[in-house]
């Protein structure tokens, strides 16, 4: 029995070994290779281990135009994710939240009607509605613009759901209680319910600040000035070359930047959220 | 210092169902009224429309002279304790007791002062900075009054709040409770559906079914002189026996037995002859009597509870017989009553005749 339970360790330790492998050699690629001299990586032969251009490449790519079919600097492009990502998770989050605050705590005549047409919306995601959109933005002229970027991406029938439901199990005698308190609705929103979502809040806002980070298509479409640029389509846009050869040395570093924030974003919140599953409080 | 009044007080809900019928209500300054009545009866609808949880569809609430149908629930100057204690469970003891003061936009050093002095009153002070959730049930319970209390309100309204805590909880919370209000002086309008709670906390006490009150009356007055036969089974525990009659004039028909009950009523025809368990007795004092067969006997220490059926009607019957019972061979007994013991109601109206 001993021996066998030893043997199964062994085997989902090396399960999971083989996993984190899988996971990360593609991440320890990308960092080595944005470590490396211009032509290094053309050359065929794949080091595993960091090349000495490591300050160089960054601050090139950092503070210079990042190559030359995109004029202008990695750092612009990820303030103008930063600004994009916060931009929709926040305004997500605020939209949503306030749907569902009506939805669910005040007794309006379209009530219903307004949920089923938020909820209708989830099955027609940004791709679907693209042109549409497209020409909205374009005529209301927030082409190459944060809002233009933002605005659209920002309504969210997900978000308003999942609010929703919450909301729902928050029992009706604590309204009630806040009520003969003399909280008015204002009051209630932000002293009561508020702080009881904390967890959901973080949760939220770790998933659609990816998303809004991620977003490739839409920043794509509406922007064609450089200063506009976020920067996971750009990474595709100096990709895309054409018959010249891929800068390898600017790519990889404006890649791995790319993933910084994500990351960081992730890793801080995931410790609120934590703490607050911990601390259930009902 | 409050007094609260019902005129023809009724409730419709917006799907149409009907649960409160037209009801009257005096509470005078400073009386603990109690609302007593079987599940869905509508205690909870009443409480909450004086509370101002639920709109008024028809008749007039007044607390003092002052109209307060349209008014919200924070400016009625109430303060509520409810079933589940309903404590914000992200903030402290303190918090929680502070929240409706600051909301009124009380100064800071006032807060603290009534929050301390709150705390005192009920022992809460060591608990001040804790969460609802680090509390056991009775101290929530307590920080539930504390809330209410802190206040200073004109009535304090409870909707069954003690029917989560355990049964010595209960009774000592209940003792609290009576203790707390007749300190403050603060008028208090209680529901529950627990008898003994009513009996017990009650000045006056109002029986409910089915959205109508069936009596107010103080507990002593409503347990011996029930108005309604759904109040006579309602109060006392085990419920009152009750056996049909005849009723001629002053004279009593049940079975073959003629009671004379020296009434001044000129009705005549069928009743419900009510009889509490209590009121049936082995000795041979009183001058009436009936036999019963014997099914089964609870003993309860001080008491034991004997059940059986009427050898005549076959109507079931409980009596209560004092002291320890020992059934011996025979399977049936003679019990004894007096007619002053009787309740006798109209069969058609429920009308109390006696
Ligand atoms: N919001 C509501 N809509 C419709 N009917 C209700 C509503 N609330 C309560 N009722 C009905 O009104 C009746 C009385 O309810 P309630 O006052 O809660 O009774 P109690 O507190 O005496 O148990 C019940 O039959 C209940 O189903
Ligand atoms: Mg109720």
């Amino acid at each position: 029995m001993v021996e066998n339970r030893f043997g199964l360790r062994l085997l989902s330790h090396a399960v999971l070994w083989l996993g984190v492998l899988l996971v990360a050699l593609p991440l320890w690629v990308a960092f080595v290779a944005s470590t490396q001299a211009e032509g290094d990586l053309v050359s065929g032969t794949l080091s595993l281990w960091p090349g000495d251009h490591f300050l160089d490449n960054y601050r090139a790519v950092l503070f210079g135009a990042a190559d030359v079919s995109v004029n202008v600097s990695v750092a612009r492009m990820l303030l103008n994710s930063l600004i994009m990502a916060l931009g929709i998770a926040i305004g997500k989050i605020t939209i949503s939240l306030l749907a569902a605050y009506a939805i669910v705590f005040f007794r309006f005549r379209a009530r219903m009607l307004s949920f089923w047409l938020i909820f209708i919306t989830l099955m027609l995601p940004v791709e679907v509605r693209i042109m549409p959109t497209f020409e909205v933005v374009a005529n209301l002229n927030l082409l190459n613009s944060y809002v233009g970027l933002t605005l659209p991406l920002i309504a969210s029938a997900t978000a308003t759901f999942l609010f929703r439901q919450f909301f729902m199990t928050i029992p009706g005698e604590l309204l009630e209680a806040a009520r003969v308190d003399g909280a008015g609705p204002i009051r209630f929103l932000f002293d009561i319910l508020l702080p009881l979502s904390r967890t959901n809040l973080a949760a939220l806002f770790v998933i659609m600040f990816i998303y809004g980070w991620n977003q490739y298509l839409w920043p794509l479409l509406v922007t064609t000035d450089d200063h506009y640029y976020t920067v996971v389509m750009s990474v595709q846009r100096m990709l895309a070359v054409g018959d010249a050869d891929v800068t390898w040395h600017r790519v990889m570093p404006a890649t791995v930047l790319a993933m910084l924030p994500p990351v960081l974003v992730v890793v801080l919140m995931q410790r609120l959220f934590v703490k607050g599953l911990i601390e259930t409080e009902k | 210092m409050a007094t609260l009044t019902l005129q023809q007080i009724r409730k419709t809900y917006p799907n149409g169902y009907r649960a409160i019928h037209g009801i009257d209500l005096t509470v005078t300054d400073g009386e603990f009224i109690v609302i007593v009545g079987p599940s869905g009866c509508g205690k909870s609808s009443l409480l909450r429309m004086i509370a101002g949880l639920e709109t008024i569809s028809e008749g007039e609430m007044k607390i003092d002279d002052r109209l307060i149908n349209g008014l919200e629930p924070a400016q009625r100057d109430i303060a509520m304790v409810f079933q589940n204690y309903a404590l914000y469970p992200h903030m402290t003891v303190y918090a929680n007791m502070a929240y409706g003061l600051r909301n009124r936009g009380a100064p800071k050093a006032q807060i603290e002062e009534d929050v301390q002095r709150t705390a005192k009153i009920l022992e809460l002070e060591p608990l001040l900075a804790r969460k609802p959730a680090q509390l056991s049930g009775g101290q929530r319970q307590r920080v539930a009054m504390g809330r209410a209390i802190v206040r200073d309100p004109k009535i304090f309204l409870f909707d069954e709040p003690l029917s989560n805590l355990d049964a010595k909880l209960r009774v000592q919370m209940r003792l609290e409770i009576k203790k707390l209000q007749r300190q403050l002086g603060t008028t208090a309008v209680y529901v529950t559906h627990d008898q003994v709670e009513a009996m017990t906390l009650a000045d006056r006490l109002v029986v409910m079914n089915g959205g109508v009150v069936e009596q107010i009356g103080t507990p002593m007055e409503i347990y011996e002189r029930p108005a309604t036969p759904f109040v006579a089974g309602f109060i006392g525990s085990p419920a009152m026996n009750f056996m049909p009659g005849q009723l001629h004039g002053r004279q009593l028909q049940m079975g073959e037995r003629m009671i004379d009950m020296g009434l001044t009523t000129d009705y005549r025809g069928s009743v419900l002859v009510g009889v509490r368990p209590e009121h049936l007795h082995r000795e041979a004092g009183a001058p009436h009597r009936l036999d019963m067969h014997l099914s089964m006997i609870e003993p309860l220490g001080a008491d034991t509870l004997v059940y059986g059926e009427l050898t005549e009607g076959r109507e079931n019957l409980v009596a209560r017989i004092n002291g320890h019972f020992k059934a011996g061979s025979e399977n049936s007994m003679r019990l004894h009553f007096s007619e002053r013991d009787l309740h006798i109601y109209c069969e058609q109206s429920g009308q109390r005749l006696n």
